[in-house]
């Protein structure tokens, strides 16, 4: 089985190798994005991720990161215009009621999210971080980022990642109420 | 439990669908987002003052897909070995019509289009379509009925198209029933590339194309835009099975508008028998989707025959303009 990491250090040389690239990561960036976004918006901008990408495959330096941090990096520039409407997403996912669940190990997390009623608190206090706060915090929730993937994504240095993060992680527990309560 | 997977549970969405992931490839394929505009079809449905649903004209532009800007071809990727199947395939189905003489007709039925028939023969040929024999009311988009006309109209002609001969010469025909007109004009050019998403969006609909065969198998397998997939048995005949690439498109916002959908996507298969190679039967869907009115299927099966070429026979390759109909004056079918 392929690892993320084995997928995303391929390199870019040709369109050719870009068309693999496409297929190992469009899902996970569409699902990235739809995370942040929503779905429809995730639809037009997960394809400008790929489109940006392949115009700039040249601009692609393998010494500084994968391919993987390099499209998520894209990606979260992407998003990044469109911050009125990420906010929008999370004031509806504050207000909307619990989203229809089956039985999984995720849907245990929603379920339990539900009923402790953390939901609304959670997408109002995503809506209050800052961008680059938001950016560090999503890349690591959504995609699993290491710090040094997200240093390489964002093109930050590894410590202003760290810092990033943990004021985030501060302000959600704050806003939770729970600081002291939740398990690492 | 941590604030990690809260934000996980909260935010994760289900991975995108088959056909956003084939957009996707199109609009790198294409190097940029540069939408399909999807020209309409002329005197497409929704002009019928019966009040007939945008969502099933739509449906019937994209399936005829005639007139439109021509979307950008697909990129070749056919293998040597695929183009000399072409060859093969294209000599076989060759030899066949020219050896045996045959009138092409095609029937198809569908929810959406109703029934329509082809007939072909040479450069001639006459598209029939016909109201649907019952009223399929199965969509209905803001309390509005999708699929509706008045009942008498059921099983009649709705409308023809292809040529005619007018003072000796082959033209091209369109006849509208319900407003009792038609138009005659010289014949156009070629329709689009068989490779092309346009020729893929014609295919999820009813069987048009029909005397093409031979250039249409030789050029979609060549370049890549259908491949064979197996062998089936129908109606005792073994059959090769060829299928279609499916094609997205985003649809233009003045059909995205009407339809409350964004995107489309065309699929269609092929089945030609074994031996000779003539088309046999074809399966053909168009789906819309992305929008408010809901992830929506039409499909069409057309079942082919090849008849012997009788002076009856060749004369239904032709469109008759019925008596007591005004000519409209334009384009054929711009209407």
């Amino acid at each position: 089985v392929r690892t993320r990491s084995e997928a995303g250090a391929a390199p870019v040389t040709a369109v050719g190798d870009f068309a693999g690239v496409y297929e190992r990561h469009f899902p996970e960036i569409h699902r990235y994005i739809a995370g942040r976004l929503g779905r429809d918006a995730a639809d037009d901008i997960a394809a400008d991720t790929f489109v940006i990408a392949l115009r700039n495959r040249d601009g692609f330096d393998a010494s500084r990161g994968t391919v993987r941090a390099w499209l998520y990096g894209i990606a979260t520039n992407l998003v990044a215009r469109q911050q009125r409407a990420e906010r929008r997403r999370y004031r509806a996912l504050a207000r909307v009621g619990v989203r229809d669940v089956a039985d999984g190990p995720e849907e245990r997390v929603v379920s339990w999210v539900a009923a402790e009623g953390l939901q609304p608190r959670i997408a109002a206090a995503l809506a209050r971080l800052s961008r680059e706060e938001r950016d560090v915090l999503l890349l690591v929730a959504l995609a699993d980022f290491s710090h040094e993937e997200i240093s390489q994504a964002l093109g930050i240095p590894y410590g202003t990642v760290g810092s990033r993060l943990n004021r985030a992680r501060k302000k959600i527990r704050t806003t939770l109420g729970q600081e002291g309560q939740i398990d690492e | 439990m941590n604030e990690l997977s809260m934000i996980r549970a909260l935010l994760d969405e289900a991975p995108p669908s088959e056909e956003v992931i084939a957009e996707g490839r199109r609009r790198i394929a294409a190097g940029g987002p540069a939408p399909v505009r999807l020209h309409r079809r002329p005197a497409v449905r929704a002009a019928v003052a019966s009040g007939i649903a945008a969502a099933a004209a739509i449906g019937v532009a994209l399936a005829v897909g005639l007139g439109g800007a021509a979307a950008p071809a697909r990129q070749a990727g056919g293998s040597a070995a695929q183009a000399r199947l072409a060859a093969y395939v294209t000599k076989r189905v060759e030899n066949a019509l020219a050896g045996q003489n045959l009138v092409f007709v095609g029937r198809s039925s569908s929810a959406l289009w109703g029934n329509t028939v082809t007939w072909a023969y040479g450069s001639r040929n006459n598209f029939e379509e016909f109201w649907p024999a019952t009223d399929h009311r199965d969509r209905v988009v803001n309390g509005k009925r999708l699929w509706d006309f008045p009942p008498q109209l059921r099983g009649l002609p709705y409308l023809a198209q292809g040529t005619a001969l007018a003072g000796g010469k082959l033209v091209s025909a369109y006849v509208t029933y319900f407003d009792r007109r038609y138009s005659l004009a010289p014949l156009g050019a070629q329709p689009s590339s068989a490779c092309s998403a346009n020729e893929a969006l014609s295919m999820g609909g009813p069987i048009i194309p029909a005397t093409r065969w031979t250039g249409f198998i030789d050029a979609t397998l060549a370049c890549g835009a259908a491949s064979v997939t197996g062998h089936v048995m129908i109606n005792g005949v073994e059959t090769t099975k060829i299928t279609g690439r499916p094609v997205t498109v985003r649809l233009s916002p003045g059909y995205a508008k009407a339809v409350h959908e964004r995107w489309a996507t065309a699929r269609w298969t092929l089945y030609v028998n074994s031996r000779t190679y003539l088309p046999v039967r074809m399966y053909g869907s168009t789906q819309t989707y992305g929008g408010s009115a809901g992830r929506y299927t039409s499909s069409s099966v057309t079942d082919v025959q090849w008849l012997p070429a009788t002076p009856v026979n060749v004369a239904r390759a032709l469109v008759t303009i019925p008596p007591g109909f005004h000519r409209f004056y334009g384009p054929a079918g711009d209407q």
